[in-house]
């Protein structure tokens, strides 16, 4: 009977390929959210962190990755961070193992859909939807934010140093998230202006 | 069609035409040609045509006044259908092939105009003629006066159906934004360009170089314009700059944030598929070099709007930038040397100068010598008394210094006040500009912080010290971003004198004793007798002046007429300039449409839409969708043979009441709390206690605001030792949650406590009714026990369903009926439907939309939002003993006020009509029988009305004063809207099941 | 208008909610009624230095107290609420160990 319940992406749509730049959706993540508990709550859990995957949790809004690759912490505000690996690797009971007395772990891998933003020009298609300063001055690899996209709050975190976006959006908003960036790719692909800033 | 007319008024080549090609467009029905580079002013220009539209109020002919932006006369309706668009000015639309415009504000036609009378009424239409003449009686103004007003006095028709081009937003940031590129604002940008800071340029022409392009002034012995592609060449090639032709920043907002708006194809035909007409920026900027240049001042002299009485600028730039001379005889009516050059160009494009009537005294200026360079009469001390020619210039009378006029021959009027620098930017925060008497000019004194002026906007005229200006500005913008900025070498500029001598008007004495009309705003058409007259009746004040005549409040927003208007109320006031006053200058600087600021959120996606799990699955079975928040739901699932919705309804009531529904309800709020002080905190936060709820239970809470009125409602399980999971209803789903975080990271800090939204994650489907268990042992793991007593009402569980898939199972009922609401992961939600709709089939399962819901919940008594509407309390919904009097919770103090627990207060009932077929409307008031319908005998409302099955009568929930007590009571339910009137009985709010005995089944 | 959020940077208006005067402090269930109507409907309106509270809700969701000037719009000073809250609390604690 466990074949009667498949699972169902979060947008219906494939990819979509506009002027050598991609929208498409990331496969299901395992996510997992991590908030400090008071006191002592916050050292141990990085310390525990540190002990198993060989990473500091960032203390700003960064991405950090597990030394052997499989897990990446992002920060999600103060004292909280999302844990990010693929489907398989039981991250929420693993964490449970690791730091389930020290911080609340809340499985977020259903809440947020991803849809990664990669090519030429992404900056500029960001641009239009993303109200935060991308340049690589500002904004680089790993950086990530909390931020909104048009009026879809999103995380937008970059993964590449040529800017490749992963936006982590609420399950029930990436369908209109898609169509805006939809819009804004097929907008871009005629722009006049000069895209170098 | 007949063959274009020659265009017998392009005297020569211009540097921003390109005369190698011809553009064919048409105006009033008539076919032209022009080419690519003219505006749309330039081209009809070239074919001599003078007569561009007729003016507001008194329909007078009017031409072009201007070659920019600034432009009150020459406004046109260009393209058609669902693309016209009203009072575009022509000085700024580029030419295109097949560009398509109409001239407006003419009946029946442009030469011959009708209402051209009403310049014989003008004691009518004078200042504040909408106060005085149409004030009585007062339905004249629907019936009368305003048809009259509109037919006579108006400008052009926006479009009638919705837009077809798309619009963006964007947003953009930089070190250093140059707003202008003129001389001082391109050597801004190269002074901040070369030094590695981040710039962007905006000018809102197609073309960089401002002036440089109008003027014949050379840069290093070249064309000044080709100084300003050289330097566009080079900025371009620089990776962190930016330049945006077509773009306009049109205001200044706080935080170093500025609007601009970029015309991307609206100098084309039609956008290309999926180009946005125009986008709009907002620009985040660090330090703003505003070079946004000046603009001429017309004189005010009775007739000035004559077509062919022009800006002496403009005539430079007609002349200069698209090789059309304005006339073939001209007069120059100037205050500065500025206007001198107009003289010496138009001579140079052969144009013969019949007089240069100077405002300055003899011996002031460089007049003599240019006038006898160009063999015209020179008029030292002299004036325009007025201007000849009904549809053009045929002719004016000049009065010379000793008083002597005499009549002068001309078709081409070219004339300059002085300058006024632009200096709108630095006054949208409230910096108000200060008057230089030398100047005869605004200029920016304080500025926004990052802001600094530089160029004519600054009032440096002269292009050597303009460059200067702007080099040095845009060196120390970039240095103050942290740049090391050095000053570009610079090229040589000829040296140029401005010698200004005040002149606003050529009225001798009091401008009311003039009859002619002298125009000071041409748009809004107010003259100077105007001005005159509402001084007169007191109006002293100049914003009180602009109010009472409009003058400054048409489309331009008084771009040419502000100052000119100043300067008369302070003559007439005998004031200066500095005490009459100045006003300041609102955003935006341009028109701005409204689709640029809504950009792609429009229509369906004016709002972005969420949408549940289960969509997808409810579309394919037909459901008819309802917007709830900005939630997509399913509203109802019609089946075929069904005749109307209520049928549908009422049938899946049935389902749940009879048989099994089901109903996602994934968009309640939900928020998993966890930590050592969540119950503590939940006892803070709602009403109730929360201290002793047992693991694996759930409990109905209410919140309450602070000030003691109820705010939401839901229901807390209990999954762990410090693990909740919290409901709130759909619409307060955002707000709860920043409520929570309020109070735990401002009023409580110390309690240790984490929250996180999993509304997102968790499918959540409500499965209601007797055989609702039954549906669910076909679906959760054999090892978990659902029977009543193993799984009571309010018990809640984490388990597994369908061989594995880790599962959340809670007893809650909102119908009333044996119930369970059901959550599985979300990718799951879509599945989870179909399953249902399976192993549900034996017992008749079907599933429920929301109006079902709304029913159901009516049926059982249960508050929801136009219960909760923000103005009930605790004990206005029958909940009054929920609250805790042992403990501190949001709202507790506030609550016990006596007015918020007065019995008297409307309290929750259930009605039903005595007539069960007599329709409730939610909204009507509730009076005692035979009470007068008036507010006083107003003791209640209707909340929430539904026809229902179940009890086989309408039904409602509403607010009585003493309601529980009046139960049997027949009260008069009135529905002002509708008029009517109907008898309803006063009942208990439960209407089936009172005593909950099936929920607990 | 733009706010330094301490965590996230400089951001636009959009991404934050604003709620009113920092400066009142929520009194003791047994307070005076007139305690309470000050705390929940009095406000001050100050021409010029204005210590405010502002929730950072599309973005960190922290709430913030920011020191603005109502006149100009300048932003003096942003911190976390929950650190202001923290530090009032410990001082409020030393003091009482004084007295
Ligand atoms: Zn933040």
């Amino acid at each position: 009977m466990a074949d009667q319940l498949f699972p169902v992406p979060p947008v219906k749509y494939g990819s979509l390929r506009v002027g050598g730049m991609t929208l498409e959706q990331s496969p299901f993540a395992e996510t997992v959210s991590l908030g400090a508990f008071l006191g002592a709550g916050r050292d141990e859990l990085v310390n525990r962190i540190h002990e198993m995957f060989g990473v500091i949790l960032p203390e700003h809004p960064r991405a950090v990755h597990a030394a052997d690759g499989r897990c990446t912490f992002l920060w999600n505000g103060p004292g909280q961070w999302l844990a990010i690996a693929v489907e398989g690797l039981g991250l929420l009971s693993r964490l449970r193992e690791v730091c389930g007395d020290v911080c609340a772990l809340t499985s977020q891998s259903d809440s947020r859909a991803i849809l990664k933003l990669s090519g030429p020009n992404v900056r500029e298609v960001a641009s239009r939807l993303v109200p935060i300063d991308l340049h690589p001055r500002v904004f680089g690899k790993d950086h990530v934010a909390s931020t909104l996209a048009g009026h879809i709050p999103v995380i937008i975190w970059q993964t590449e140093d040529a800017p490749t976006y992963l936006f982590l959006v609420f399950r029930s908003l990436a369908a209109s998230l898609f169509h805006d960036f939809s819009v804004a790719l097929n907008g871009l692909s005629y722009s006049e202006t000069d895209s170098c800033v | 069609m007949s063959a274009a007319p020659a265009q017998i008024f392009r005297v020569r080549s211009g540097n921003g035409v390109d005369t190698s090609q011809t553009l064919h467009f048409s105006f009033d029905g008539k076919t032209y040609t022009g080419h690519p580079g003219d505006t749309l002013a330039s081209a009809l220009l070239a074919h001599g045509v003078r007569l561009f539209g007729r003016s507001f109020k008194y329909h007078r002919p009017r031409g072009l006044l201007s070659a920019g932006p600034e432009e009150p006369n020459a406004l046109v309706e260009l393209r058609d259908g669902a693309r016209r668009e009203p009072n575009t000015r022509v000085t700024v639309v580029e030419l295109f092939d097949g560009l398509n415009a109409s001239s407006q504000n003419r009946w029946p036609s442009l030469s011959f105009d009708a209402l051209g009378m009403n310049g014989l009424f003008t004691s009518v239409l004078g200042a504040g003629f909408y106060y005085k003449t149409f004030m009585w009686p007062a339905s004249f103004w629907e019936k009368l006066y305003e048809p009259m007003i509109r037919r006579a006095a108006g400008l052009g028709r926006a479009a009638d159906e919705a837009d077809p081009d798309l619009y963006e937003k964007s947003t953009a940031f930089c070190d250093v934004l140059v707003v202008g590129s003129g001389p001082a604002g391109l050597a801004a940008a190269l002074a901040a360009g070369r030094s590695g800071a981040r710039v962007i340029l905006c000018e809102q022409d197609a073309l960089p170089g401002g002036r440089l392009r109008d003027e014949s002034a050379t840069l290093d012995g070249k064309a000044g314009w080709q100084w300003a592609e050289q330097v566009r060449q080079e900025l371009a090639g620089m990776p962190e700059v930016r330049v945006m032709t077509r773009t306009c920043v049109f205001g200044a907002y706080d935080g170093g944030t500025y609007g601009a708006l970029e015309r991307v194809a609206d100098h084309v035909a039609l956008p290309k598929d999926g180009q946005p007409r125009q986008r709009l920026w907002r620009i985040v900027a660090r330090e703003c070099v505003m070079a946004t240049g000046a603009i001429e001042r017309p004189v005010v002299f009775p007739n000035n709007d004559r077509p062919g009485v022009m800006l002496a600028g403009a005539v430079r730039t007609y002349l200069n930038r698209f090789g059309v001379s304005p006339g073939r005889k001209a007069v120059l009516y100037i205050c500065n040397d500025d206007g001198l050059r107009t003289a010496l160009d138009l001579r140079r494009a052969g144009v013969a100068i019949a007089a240069i009537v100077d405002s300055r005294p003899a011996g002031v200026g460089g007049g003599a010598q240019v006038a006898s360079q160009c063999g015209a009469a020179f008029f030292p001390g002299g004036a325009i008394a007025d201007c000849y020619g009904h549809s053009g210039v045929k002719a004016v009378l000049v009065r010379d210094a000793s008083g002597k006029a005499r009549s002068i021959a001309c078709d081409l009027v070219a004339m300059s006040g002085g300058w006024s620098p632009n200096v709108a930017l630095a006054t949208h925060l409230g910096n108000r500009p200060v008057w230089h008497d030398d100047l005869c000019a605004f200029l920016p004194s304080t500025l926004p912080p990052g802001m600094v002026a530089a160029g004519a906007a600054a009032g440096v005229f002269d292009t050597a010290e303009a460059l200067h200006d702007g080099a040095v500005a845009g060196q120390r913008a970039a240095v103050a971003c942290g740049f090391a900025a050095t000053l570009p070498v610079l090229p040589e500029a000829e040296p140029t004198r401005y010698a200004i001598r005040a002149l606003f008007h050529a009225l001798k004495g009091v401008p009311s004793a003039k009859k002619a009309k002298a125009f000071v705003d041409f748009q809004n058409d107010v003259t100077a007798k105007d001005v005159a007259l509402a001084a007169r009746e007191g109006f002293v004040s100049v914003e009180h002046l602009k109010r009472y005549t409009t003058l400054g409040m048409a489309t331009d927003q008084g771009k040419t007429s502000n100052i000119n208007a100043l300067a008369l109320l302070a003559e007439i006031t005998e004031r200066t300039i500095p005490q009459t006053g100045t006003t300041l200058i609102r955003p935006p600087v341009q028109p701005v449409a409204i689709e640029a600021l809504a950009g792609p959120h429009r229509g369906t996606h004016f709002k972005p839409t969420r949408l549940p799990p289960t969509h997808q699955w409810a579309e394919e079975q037909g459901a008819v969708f309802t917007a709830n928040g900005l939630w997509m739901r399913a509203q109802w699932f019609p089946r075929s043979g069904e005749t109307d919705w209520l049928e549908t309804v009422s049938r899946e009531v049935r389902t749940v009441r009879e048989a099994v529904g089901f109903c996602d309800v994934t968009t309640l709020g939900k928020i998993d709390i966890q930590g050592p002080d969540a119950a503590e905190f939940l006892n803070r936060i709602y009403v109730n206690a929360w201290l002793k709820l047992a693991v694996g239970r759930v409990r109905y809470g209410l919140m309450l605001r602070e000030d003691g009125f109820a705010y939401d409602d839901g229901t807390t399980a209990r999954l762990g030792e410090n693990h909740y999971v919290m409901t709130t209803t759909t619409a307060n789903a955002g707000g709860v949650m920043a409520h929570l975080e309020f109070c735990h990271q401002w009023l409580w800090p110390e309690l240790d406590v984490q929250f996180i939204s999993v509304t997102d994650e968790w499918a959540q489907i409500a499965v209601a009714g007797p055989k609702s268990r039954a549906v669910l042992e076909k679906i959760v793991d054999a090892s978990f026990d659902l029977s009543n007593e193993a799984f009571p009402y309010m018990a809640a569980a984490e388990l597994t369903v369908c061989g594995g898939v880790a599962a959340r199972l809670f007893r809650l009922s909102f119908s009333g009926e044996l119930a369970y609401e059901l959550a599985v992961p979300a990718r799951y939600g879509d599945a989870l439907a179909r399953l249902l709709m399976k192993v549900g089939e034996p017992f008749g399962i079907a599933p429920y939309g929301t109006e079902a819901l709304g029913v159901l919940r009516i049926e059982k008594g249960h508050p929801a939002g136009p219960e909760l509407n923000g103005q009930t309390t605790a004990h206005d919904l029958g909940m009054g003993r929920l609250l805790s009097t042992k403990k501190d919770f949001i709202g507790s103090r506030m609550a016990q006020r006596p007015a918020l627990t007065d019995p008297a207060r409307p309290t929750l009932i259930g009605i039903q009509p005595v007539n069960p077929e007599d329709m409730l409307v939610a909204g009507s008031h509730l009076l005692p029988q035979g009470a007068s319908a008036t507010a006083t005998s107003d003791q209640g409302w209707l909340s929430s009305v539904a026809w229902s099955p179940s009890v086989g009568s309408w039904i409602g929930l509403g607010f009585l004063t003493n309601g529980p007590a009046r139960k049997g009571e027949i009260v008069s339910v009135h529905n002002l809207l509708a008029g009517t009137i109907i008898a309803a009985r006063i009942v208990d709010p439960v209407f089936v099941d009172p005593k909950g005995e099936r929920l607990h089944g | 208008m733009r706010l330094t959020c301490p965590s996230c940077g400089s951001r636009g208006l959009e991404e934050f909610t604003y709620r009113g005067d920092a400066s009142v402090r929520r009194p003791a269930a047994d307070a005076s009624e007139q305690a309470w109507v000050d705390y929940v409907y009095l406000r001050d309106n100050p021409c010029g230095r204005h210590q405010e509270l502002w929730y950072h809700g599309a973005g960190c969701r922290s709430w913030l107290v920011v020191t603005r000037d109502t006149r100009t719009h300048e932003i003096f000073d942003v911190r976390n609420a929950r650190d202001v809250a923290l530090t009032e609390r410990q001082t409020d604690a030393g003091q009482g160990e004084i007295a």
